[in-house]
Formats: C-alpha cells, structure tokens, sequence
C-alpha cells in the first residue's frame, strides 16, 4: 500500500483535531497509528475509511486522491473495509447474513455467489458453527471477528481497523489480535489504530505517533516502539509498555 | 423475606407474586378474585339505582348492533392501513432535509395532537371534507380517523427510527449502503421490532375513537347503539353490548401487544 497525507486538517466545532499533517508511505503492508486518547488517530482512520470530510488537505491512497464528496466518499467506501471498537454487526441478520449483505446489496454479487463465499471465509476463521447465529448470541470476541470477515469478503484495497480490541476482554482480545495477524499474514493492507502496543509493534511495518493533532514520530516500526525520537513519544512507549 | 421461594407457605404464595416467578394457579385465582370484587361493585351500584332490566325490545334491534359492529371494524380497518401509511410518510418527511417539509410535517403532528379529535371530526367534515367535494361521509370518516392517528403513529415511528444506534448507521455507511437502502435493509426492519409494540396500542385507540364519528352520522356500532337506546327507551341494555362490543375488538389486540413486547427483545 501507498499513502499520501497533505496538509490534512479536520475540526469539530471549532476545536482542532488533525493539524495540517503530512505523511508519506510507500510499500508498506501494516501501518498502525497510536498515540494517547483524543490524539486524532481515529480522526485520521475515519478520513480514509470515508467517514469524515476534512477541512483541508489531500489523500491519496495507491495513488489514488480521495475526493470528499458524498457520492466519490460512498465509492470510496465500498472499496475498503472498515471494522470499528464494538457494535459493527446488524443485530436482525445472522452471521452470515451480515456477510452477505454487502456483497448482495453494494457490490452486486449473486445471492448464491455470496453465500458461498460468506461461508467459506467464517469457515475459515473458526466462526463455521456460528453462521446462523445472530450477533446477540455470539461472545463480543466472535462477533468482531464476524465483522472482520464482513470487511475482508468485500475483497478491499485496505482494511481499516479503529481500536478493533478496546471493546473485548484479554481472551477475546487475543482471538481478533490472531486474526488480524493472519491477515496480515496472507499480505492484505492494512491500517490498525491501536491501544494494543506489543501487537502493533509485531504486527506493523509502520508506525505513526499522534498526539494533539500532529505527527509527532513516524518510521519503521521498529524505530518508533524501540527508539523513539520525540520525547512525547518516549514517555508514551515507555508508560504504556511498561504496563502493557 | 429471606425464606427460600418453595418453603414458603402456599397462602403466601397465592397472595404474593414470587421473585422468580410466580405459579399459574395463584395468577389466575386472583384474576378471578379481581373480577368478581369489581362485579359486585357495579352489581351493588345497579342494586342502589334499582334498575330493571328489560332485554324484550332491545333483542328485536339485534342486527342493528351486528351491522354497527361491522362497519366499526370496516372503519377501523381502513384507518388502519392508511393512517400506517401516512404516519410512516410523516416520520420520513419530518427526517428529510428539505425545511418546508420538516415543517409542514411537524405543524400537522402537533396540530392533530393539541386538538381534540372531535374538534377535528367536525371541521374535516364540514369544512375540508365539503370543500373538497367529498360527498361519502364514510370515506370521509376514514380519511379524518387516518389522519388523527397517522399523526401518533408518525411519533412511534420516528421514535422507532430515532432509537436505531448511532453505530448502526455508521455501519450501514461503512459498508457503502445508499440512505435508501439504509432505511430499507438496517432501520426498518430493526425499527419494526420496537414499533409494533406501540403500534398496536394505537390501533386499539383508533378503534375505539371511531365511535366518535357516530356525530357525523356514520352508522357505524355506537351511533346505531343509541339509535336503539332512542327507540326502545332502554339504557343499559343498549350500552352493555356496546361496551362488550369493544373489548371484543381491542382486548384481543391489547393482549397480543404484551405478547409482542416480551418476544421483540434481543440483545444487541
């Protein structure tokens, strides 16, 4: 994955949450973003995933600009998977109905068509015996997991994760970290924003430190858990492993 | 207090409702001893007025009752589907962008709501209804229940789509689901479950504020209980099959609406 970030700013009623950042990164397959709470990295995930209109600045994603009207941002949506912290799923539909209605609906796939590879995929990530399952009947850590098949079935450029763990206790944590990994694993794209620091450093390429709207530190992975450059986010790295 | 449920004496179980539930037995022998109480209440009132029953002239009238009855439910039937069908348009058209009709909408709903149906009924009919050269007062009957209850019923659904998480719809967009489709495949069919509830709480308003347009002449179940009140001089003869008439009608629906209420609950 390519990405370019210029000059990007969003405010919410006046307060500014992204402050005019900038970001370049090539061939990289796992970018996360991390940084304390209301640092703007969910912000910053939300714009790519389509979700927010910034009020100034360009992205382009593989070389590709967003263009921040409702109808490009819709299209820009279907071709990327987002999975939010908690409470993706439709509540009405099955597992699998979940999966499918994307493909059905968005993406004009055959019912059928659909089915099939809605089952293969949850077969696939051990949620085989939940396919007729509504979300209320499934553990929080299942439930995510259904929600990242959701994502992935729609075959994105990128799969954009927004804190996917805040929401699960460790055990569940660990069976969506798992996840993520293999899907990294299989060479997908991903953008992973993060409380989960000892993953984010195994699992990404890239890392981005947020703070106050900025960019305070960005590099390989290892550079930025391992050898923070910025003092803020040494503290940070140093906090949170410490107690991660 | 802290007496396990099942060694509790029986006689307090018969009186008491239990914190994990309580036995078949002890619900229905109170209902009937509820019932019987508020029978010998009323059976005391009539014993104080001394009334005599004479059933004789009212018993000829019976097919005029029948044929009340049925219009009621041809009334309330036809106001069910349109005033649905208003109501929903309400909501959607209270939710949708374009001012003139957020507002004309919200305008009919608190008007409709503030005002007094038999206020309504008589200015529809004489007014609008006249105007617009509708010369069936059944139809006319109909449109002014619709209208009235479409206006509730908007309220419940707008309720039933305000109700729907913030998530779900960020979901729904996430996915790269158009408004339509939103609406169509995430907010109904999860508003349904929360609306049918109400929904039929108001149809068993509806039939029973039907009896009202016996003021515009519609012979519909009351009008044709007093016109038999009228000509055989009876009273409680006529109104106590009218009453019973009713609650044939409503009570079944208010009893499904607690049905609905139990089963439409799932976790999200």
């Amino acid at each position: 994955m390519q990405l370019e970030i210029q000059g990007l700013t969003k405010r919410y009623d006046g307060v500014t949450v992204l402050d005019e950042i900038s970001l370049e990164v090539n061939d990289v397959h796992c970018l996360v973003f991390v940084g304390p709470s209301g640092g703007g990295k969910t912000t910053l995930l939300r714009i790519l995933a389509g979700l927010e209109r910034p009020e100034a600045g360009h992205v382009r994603i593989n070389g590709e600009g967003l263009a921040f009207d409702e109808a490009r941002l819709r299209d820009h949506r279907r071709q990327v998977g987002t999975v939010f912290q908690s409470f993706n799923l439709f509540p009405h539909l099955s597992a699998v109905e979940n999966v499918t209605l994307p493909l059905v609906k968005v993406h004009g796939v055959a019912p059928g068509v659909a089915h099939d590879a809605a089952r293969e995929l949850l077969e696939r990530f051990g949620l085989g015996d939940h396919m007729e399952k509504k979300p209320g009947q499934l553990s929080g850590g299942q439930r995510q997991r259904v929600a990242i098949v959701r994502a992935v079935a729609v075959k994105p450029k990128v799969l954009l994760f927004d804190e996917p763990t805040s929401a699960l206790d460790p055990e569940m944590t660990a069976e969506v970290l798992e996840m993520i990994g293999e899907l990294r694993a299989e060479g997908r794209d991903l953008v992973l924003v993060t409380h989960q620091l000892a993953f984010a450093r195994s699992v990404s390429d890239h890392a981005v430190f947020l703070a106050n709207g900025k960019i305070l530190d960005s590099g390989p992975a290892e550079d930025v858990f391992g050898n923070p450059g910025n003092p803020a986010s040494r503290r940070f790295m140093e906090r949170v492993l410490r107690f991660g | 207090m802290c007496i396990p449920e099942q060694d509790s004496p029986v006689w307090r179980r018969l009186f008491h409702a239990g914190e994990s539930g309580t036995p078949w037995w002890a619900h229905t022998a109170n209902a009937v001893a509820a019932l019987l109480l508020i029978s010998a209440f009323f059976y005391y009132c009539l014993r104080q007025v001394g009334y005599e029953w004479n059933w004789g002239p009212v018993w000829v009238y019976r097919q005029k009752f029948v044929t009340g009855w049925l219009v009621t439910i041809g009334i309330s039937a036809a106001a069910l589907l349109t005033s649905t069908f208003i109501g929903v348009a309400t909501a959607l058209i209270r939710r949708s962008r374009i001012l003139i009709l957020h507002h004309a909408g919200t305008i009919y709903v608190e008007l409709i709501r503030s005002t007094p149906l038999l206020v309504q009924i008589l200015i529809f009919f004489y007014v609008i209804a006249n105007a617009a050269g509708v010369q069936n007062r059944y139809v006319a009957g109909v449109a002014i229940l619709s209208l009235f209850a479409g206006a509730y019923i908007s309220e419940i659904v707008r309720s039933g789509i305000e109700n729907i998480a913030e998530s779900q719809l960020e979901s729904a967009r996430a996915i790269g689901l158009s408004e339509a489709q939103t609406y169509r495949y995430v907010i109904f069919p999860q508003a349904i479950r929360q609306v049918l509830p109400p929904l039929t709480g108001q149809f068993v308003s509806l039939i029973k504020d039907s009896s009202l347009l016996s003021i515009i002449a519609i012979e519909e179940f009351t009008l044709n209980a007093q016109e038999v009140n009228a000509n055989t001089y009876s009273g409680l003869e006529s109104y106590l099959p009218l009453a019973a008439g009713y609650l044939l009608l409503t009570l079944p629906l208010s009893l499904w609406t607690r049905r609905l209420e139990h089963r439409f609950r799932y976790a999200t």
